[in-house]
């Protein structure tokens, strides 16, 4: 019953950045899972083409850190001598978008089966709650997480800074699977196995831009949706670009439900525009470049956050988006064979949802999150406490989920320095660069010096 | 002088012309009669004379002033009150509140009390005779007793000019009986009263001056002796039916 | 300008417009940027014309405007792609199909389902029954089309001309020649054939239709049959250019308002000309201004872009001429709200803080949070009471103002303190909503809604996007203090709020028993009879006005101060919408309906959350998790067997139980009964009684008849 606050909510959830390349959001479509290459969907219980499973024991290249054990005590706040407390957030039940982010809830599932399915964090099974924001209920789920749980695990809501001082003032502990506002990503007690620090921002796809179309690079154009969140996004990115060599001829806001693109893509073909970025929707992009078309504007690169890394966008755009660019951090659906911890992922979760199941860029991010919090968690043994947990999650400085996603350092909230460029190709993705694994290089991060707002803190 | 006065107002919609040169004379202390068959532009002269219409041209002037553009709660607030052919009663409140808000609002210009005002809104009710019902709302009322009403409610501001469209429609032929009573009561405290109605003979019987519209133009004028055998009206309007 | 006649006004307009085009061609970029712009502007507006025709249609046969036209042109366009490419008809037989076939039948099962009940409601009902039209239709589509990637093609996909410097698509030329079509098409049905007049016959008087040989019921379901196939024409047309999304598509009407209100709701060719207007005025400032980046005295002129199309609304209804007070005669509506005593009324307050201060006791913290929410809304809808409850004025700013509360509190507690804010809260809303009435003082009905509604949106696009007001997004809201207590406990909160929605409700109720309350009354039963006893309409309208807006402002206030935080999307103006159908259903004219209001819509949520992980389990997933969408839709749609509201039935039943219990057995109705000559009909044969009441008007002699032979 809602225009913007649907909107913003999907806008917002668009903008999940997380590892300065965004994410992969969650809109309810058969996401990133190309029959061909997927194993989980099918529901089998059996792998890939191609021998592309985890090692007995083994979450791809992490030993797992679920087992049995004989922990006992009711150390902390939702932790017995058999179960452990713990509350994934979500958007699914949005009024106005629907199934927001449902990704997240069945990859907790799915983690939390699989974790108890090999006994458990020492011993101690996980006791998930799955809560749900609906968008505008974060802070009364968070209220709830206080209440009973150990640790908020997994999860993220798209208007998360509205109970991100919540959370700290109860003293939970959030191994999140994404955060949005600065006042979550900067926030105390917030760890991400990819962070998603305010003032970074990975500029490898730009670098890479820079070197093979620098004519592209001095005549950028972003175009955001004036919402708080997108403009935030956009301003950030054209700093950090702007930093390596780029020159942003043309920064436009557009209005959500915009029905006439022509005078932006007009302005854009006038400026010279060979390299467009877009801060927003993809059905907003759609329109965009069904104008861009229309008017026989074609840009040299089109670059995308990681929001677009869903086969809604290319479903809905057909022809137009071909050879558009997107840039992600997590390992591709896409990759034959696939990482071997990307496909255990994908094993329990169409397990645990069957044909509901909704891969995602995010279920991969919460998944990650959780093998992090048991990791952690089971380092503290039997004394399992939350403040055992901070001490514990504050040395982990290099985290990659066994294969899931590029390493990233949780401990300190630093972005990862690697990136993948994924191309639109039929109706689907193919890596663009590199071939395989991930372009590394301390290079790709940058520092942002704008004021792009706080962290909620425990002074606070 | 007549307290009321109508010179030559002429009301057009678009093509078509509902009202054309009407002069009225109102006097105090009398009842002017309005009649003439459906249609013929009554209820829109009242509506420019109480400035719910705007006239196309002509004027409309009250104890001499021209009121012709000003506005409707002016001119009541300078004495012009009226019923309406269609009830306008608040029908959600009951008669004495329907009442008591015509007091109120006279009150809020005209000053008094509370005490003051709901002993005004007793005598009005007693002397329209509905008493009875005071208690009521208003849309549980029979059409007749609503007329009433707003015949009480528009007593209730103090008026110097009554306007009456239609008050008797619906009223048996014993409440016409005490209505008639009323109207001479009314005009004999000095109030001058323009009536509009398709009872004939309460016509007859307590107007002194009536004037006859057909078309929306003025088609006689005089006493009730003189409009009952004038040829025009008896051909546009009354038929051979009087007697 | 009221003073000009029609043709003065059309005189300076035209003026006005050749005028700005020359000023463009000559000093601003040449003829050829003027036509580009131009076109582009004549294509968007050709939009903007067809989704409006559908509105004026539905208005013009209906009386009704239906605040769901959007929702069903989005549910049409969903229809298609659903014939179209999921199952692969062929165009042209899809097209058919869903325009000739399933929207009129749609339409026409609207009608006699739900509109035909609503017989005799206020306008306010019938409003409100379409925007729970307009919510069920959103939740229809969420459940038979989760969120998934469709494409739809435009037609003539690839095809274009070229004209100046760009490409026009065939699609593009296709909307403005059917929005030619429509408007000439529609004038022609409805002004020149017979069952187009029997339309809108039905309008003006259905009974007097039927005397004359119509058949209403059958007109009327015509009329929304074929409303409801030109939103679907509107939708299928627009879909390819903002994609398959359910709410854009929905939304994208409000920006039509304006030009059905520029062929004041019944000139097609008129609406035709206004979508046009709003077209190339968009396209003109979008391309001649450069609105982003500039700034005025600090506020940024970035968000006026979005909101030309309502700004045209607000002036195009501001320059109407002034309806004069109309004398339809008294409309029997069928609500009646009985008004509380004012003992009644403290000691419902009373009871209110004593359950609260137990609730707060006993509450999880979730659930104080949720009732919290559910008490500031239920002051948000309290300030309706006043507004549309007494005084039958509709608006659909509630929210907007509640957001200038929210953002006073914010600025002024922290110098002055919290409790100064909250007063400060109530004096923003309060001024702002008596400044927004004064306008928009002449207007009632629809336009006076539609008008609040212009003033919502804006606020929503301009100011609310400015940084100073709701900073990077969101914003803290502090509680209030009272002398010296402090309110960071939310069980304290809690029962806080309860005492302030005691003391707002009785004033209410206190207001509604003074003159002032009787005075709002009686404008609204009749303004002109108000007027001709010498009341100043505008100064009653503005004080109810300001006085509503006030405790929207305070409620506002309230409302972030539960979270702490409220961000500039908590007070969109689609936000008013379920706060008006709340307010409605809970009973708009009753405080007790104002907090059954309030807490019905906070706990429809909890419905929705608490059941999603049952529904997984039982079959009918998708609608429970739904729930909290679609039920306030049906909600709202049930009003048309209870105008009064849920709280009016509660009430009713609790004082006849309380009878009963007192005497031991249950007693008739005290009331008379309705009176049997307004009961009498033609559709019926007439009760005895009934006949004896028209025997007795028509003044005949029930003796002398028996008497007689007939």
């Amino acid at each position: 019953m809602t225009n913007r606050r649907g909107i913003v909510a999907l806008a917002a959830a668009a903008l999940l950045v997380v590892g300065a390349c965004g994410t992969r959001v969650e809109g309810g479509s058969d996401a990133g899972v190309d029959t061909a290459a997927a194993s989980g969907a099918s529901g089998d219980a059996a792998t890939a083409d191609g021998g592309s499973q985890s090692e007995e024991g083994m979450v791809g290249t992490l030993p797992t850190p679920c087992g049995d054990g004989d922990a006992s005590g009711a150390t902390d706040q939702g932790v017995t001598d058999e179960s452990i407390a713990i509350s994934t957030i979500a958007d699914p039940g949005a009024q106005a978008t629907p199934g927001l982010n449902l990704g997240v809830h069945q990859a907790m599932t799915a983690f939390v089966e699989y974790c108890n399915s090999l006994g458990g964090v020492n011993g101690r099974a996980l006791d998930l709650t799955l809560l749900d924001a609906a968008l505008f209920n974060y802070n009364q789920v968070v209220q709830q997480a206080c209440e009973s749980s150990f640790a908020m695990v997994g999860g993220g809501g798209a208007l998360d800074e509205t109970g991100a001082q919540t959370m700290v003032d109860c003293g939970l502990v959030d191994v999140a699977g994404f955060t949005i506002s600065p006042e979550k990503a900067e926030s105390d007690r917030v760890y991400q196995p990819l962070p998603n620090a305010t003032y970074q921002f990975n500029v490898g796809a730009a670098r890479r831009i820079v070197e093979e179309h620098p004519e592209a690079a001095e005549h950028a154009a972003i175009i955001y949706s004036n919402l708080p969140v997108t403009q935030r996004q956009a301003d950030r990115q054209v700093e950090a670009y702007e930093q390596v060599g780029f020159d942003f001829v043309y920064e436009q806001a557009a209005e959500i439900g915009e029905l006439n693109w022509t005078p932006i893509v007009v302005a854009m073909r006038d400026a010279g525009v060979e390299y467009v970025a877009m801060s927003s929707t993809f059905e907003e992009f759609v329109n965009l470049q069904n104008a861009m078309a229309e008017q026989g504007f074609e840009p040299e690169v089109v670059d995308l956050e990681a929001n677009f890394y869903d086969d809604a966008y290319p479903e809905t755009a057909g022809a137009v988006a071909d050879g558009s660019t997107v840039r992600i951090t997590t390992a591709p659906f896409e990759d034959d064979p696939q990482d071997p911890a990307l496909a255990l992922y994908l094993d329990w979760l169409s397990q645990t949802a069957g044909a509901d199941a909704k891969p995602a860029l995010l279920g991969v991010q919460a998944f990650s999150a959780g093998l992090l919090f048991a990791t952690a968690a089971k380092a503290c043994g039997a004394e399992l406490t939350r403040d055992c947990l901070v001490e514990q999650l504050d040395q982990v400085t290099e985290w990659d989920g066994g294969g899931l996603h590029a390493p990233a350092d949780p401990a300190e909230n630093l972005i990862t320095e690697c990136f993948i460029q994924m191309e639109v190709v039929d109706g689907g993705f193919a890596r663009a660069f590199p071939d395989e694994g991930y372009a590394c290089d301390p290079e790709n991060v940058v520092e942002l010096t704008g004021d792009y707002g706080e962290g909620a803190s425990e002074d606070g | 002088m007549a307290l009321l006065e109508a010179r030559g107002i002429t009301v057009r919609f678009g093509g078509h012309v509902a009202v054309d040169a009407v002069d009225l004379e109102v006097e105090a202390g009398a009842v002017t009669g309005l009649i003439g068959p459906n249609g013929a532009g009554k209820t829109t002269t009242f509506n420019v004379l109480t400035g719910l219409q705007e006239t196309t041209a002509g004027q409309v002037l009250l104890a001499g002033d021209d009121i012709t553009r000003l506005a409707t709660h002016k001119r009541a607030r300078r004495g012009l009150a009226r019923t309406f052919q269609k009830l306008e009663v608040f029908s959600s409140l009951t008669v004495w509140d329907n009442v008591l808000v015509a007091t109120e609002i006279h009150g809020s210009f005209s000053g008094g009390g509370r005490r003051h005002h709901e002993r005004t809104v007793a005598a009005v009710i007693d002397r329209v005779g509905l008493g009875a019902v005071a208690g009521e709302r208003v849309d549980s009322l029979p059409t007749g007793q609503c007329r009433l009403v707003e015949l009480a409610r528009a007593l209730a501001i103090e008026p110097r000019v009554l306007l009456l469209d239609e008050p008797a429609s619906g009223l048996d032929d014993g409440e016409t009986r005490q209505f008639a009573d009323l109207l001479l009561d009314l005009v004999r405290d000095g109030l001058a009263i323009l009536m509009v109605e398709h009872d004939v003979p309460l016509v007859m019987e307590v107007c002194e001056d009536i004037s006859v519209l057909d078309f929306g133009r003025v088609i006689a004028r005089g006493t009730p002796e003189e409009i009952q055998s004038n040829q025009d009206v008896l051909d546009a309007y009354l038929g051979s039916e009087l007697g | 300008m009221s003073r000009l006649g029609d043709t003065g006004r059309w005189g300076v307009g035209l003026a006005l417009g050749v005028g700005l085009c020359g000023y463009l061609i000559a000093f601003q970029g040449g003829f050829s940027d003027w036509l580009t712009f131009t076109i582009l502007g004549i294509t968007t507006g050709a939009i903007y014309a067809i989704a409006a025709s559908g509105l004026v249609v539905t208005y013009t046969t209906s009386g009704i405007f239906n605040f769901a036209q959007g929702a069903f042109g989005m549910l049409g366009a969903f229809a298609y792609w659903q014939l179209r490419y999921d199952w692969g008809w062929p165009a042209p037989i899809a097209l058919a199909a869903i325009l000739l076939v399933v929207a009129p039948l749609f339409g026409a099962l609207v009608e006699r389902v739900i509109m035909r009940g609503l017989e005799g409601v206020s306008e306010i009902t019938s409003t409100v029954v379409t925007i729970g039209l307009l919510a069920m239709a959103i939740g229809i589509a969420n459940i038979v089309w989760p969120p998934a990637g469709r494409r739809v093609d435009q037609f003539f996909a690839g095809e274009s001309v070229t004209v100046g410097a760009i490409n026009v698509t065939w699609h593009r030329i296709v909307i403005v020649v059917v929005a030619v079509a429509v408007a000439v098409g529609l004038r022609f049905l409805l002004y020149r054939t017979r069952s187009g007049v029997a339309m809108r016959a039905v309008v003006d008087d259905r009974s007097l239709s039927q005397l004359n040989g119509g058949n209403p019921g059958r007109s009327a379901m015509l009329s929304w049959g074929l409303g409801a196939s030109l939103a679907a024409l509107s939708g299928i047309l627009i879909a390819p250019l903002l994609q398959l999304s359910v709410l854009p598509l929905t939304l994208l009407i409000v920006n039509a308002y304006a030009a059905a209100m520029f062929g004041r709701l019944k000139s097609l060719p008129l609406t035709f000309a206004g979508g046009l207007v709003i077209g190339i005025a968009e396209n003109y400032s979008a391309n001649y201004l450069d609105l982003n980046t500039t700034e005025v005295a600090g506020v940024s002129l970035a968000g006026l872009q979005p909101a030309i199309p309502v700004i045209l609304l607000f002036l195009i209804l501001i320059a109407l001429p002034s309806e004069r007070l109309r004398t339809g005669g008294v409309q029997r509506v069928r609500e009646s709200a009985r008004v509380p005593t004012m003992r009644s009324a403290l000691l419902a307050g009373g009871a209110l803080v004593v359950v609260t201060i137990a609730a707060s006791r006993v509450m999880s913290t979730a659930n104080v949070t949720r009732l919290s929410l559910g008490l500031a809304t239920a002051v948000i809808i309290l300030s309706l009471v006043p507004l549309v409850g007494y005084g039958g004025q509709i608006s659909l700013a509630a929210m907007t103002f509640a957001g200038l509360g929210a953002f006073a509190m914010v600025k002024v507690a922290d110098g002055p303190g919290p409790l100064v804010g909250l007063l400060a809260a109530a004096a923003l809303a309060a001024v702002v909503g008596a400044v927004i009435a004064l306008p928009a003082l002449r207007l009632a009905g629809i336009y006076l809604a539609l008008a609040t509604a212009a003033f919502a949106v804006f606020m929503e696009k301009f100011i609310f996007t400015q940084s100073w007001f709701f900073g990077a997004g969101s914003i803290q809201v502090p509680r209030p203090e009272v002398l010296g207590l402090t309110f960071d406990d939310d069980r304290s909160y809690l029962v806080l709020l309860s005492v302030l929605f005691a003391l707002l409700g009785t004033g209410v109720v206190w207001l509604r028993r003074g003159p002032f309350g009787r005075r709002l009354s009686a404008m609204k039963d009749s303004p002109a009879a108000c007027a001709t006893l010498g009341l100043d309409l505008t100064r009653t309208k503005v004080g109810v006005f300001a006085f509503s807006a006030g405790i929207a402002g305070i409620g506002g206030a309230l409302f972030g101060g539960v979270s702490g935080s409220v961000s500039s999307e908590t007070f969109l103006f689609a936000q008013s919408l379920p706060i008006l159908l709340m307010g409605v259903v809970g009973g708009i004219a009753l405080v007790s309906g104002a907090l059954l209001g309030g807490l019905l819509l906070q706990f429809f949520s909890t419905v929705g959350e608490n059941f999603t992980l049952l529904a997984s389990a039982l079959f009918v997933g998708p609608l429970i998790t739904n729930f909290a969408l679609v039920a306030p839709g049906l909600i709202g749609i049930l009003l048309s067997r209870n105008p009064d509201g849920l709280a009016a039935d509660l009430v009713t039943a609790v004082a006849r139980a309380g009878r009963w219990v007192r005497e031991g057995r249950s007693r008739p109705e005290q009331d008379t009964g309705p009176d049997p000559l307004d009961t009498a009909t033609f559709e019926r044969p007439l009760t005895p009684a009934e006949r004896a009441a028209v025997d007795r008007a028509l003044g005949l002699d029930p003796q002398e008849l028996a008497r007689g032979s007939a």
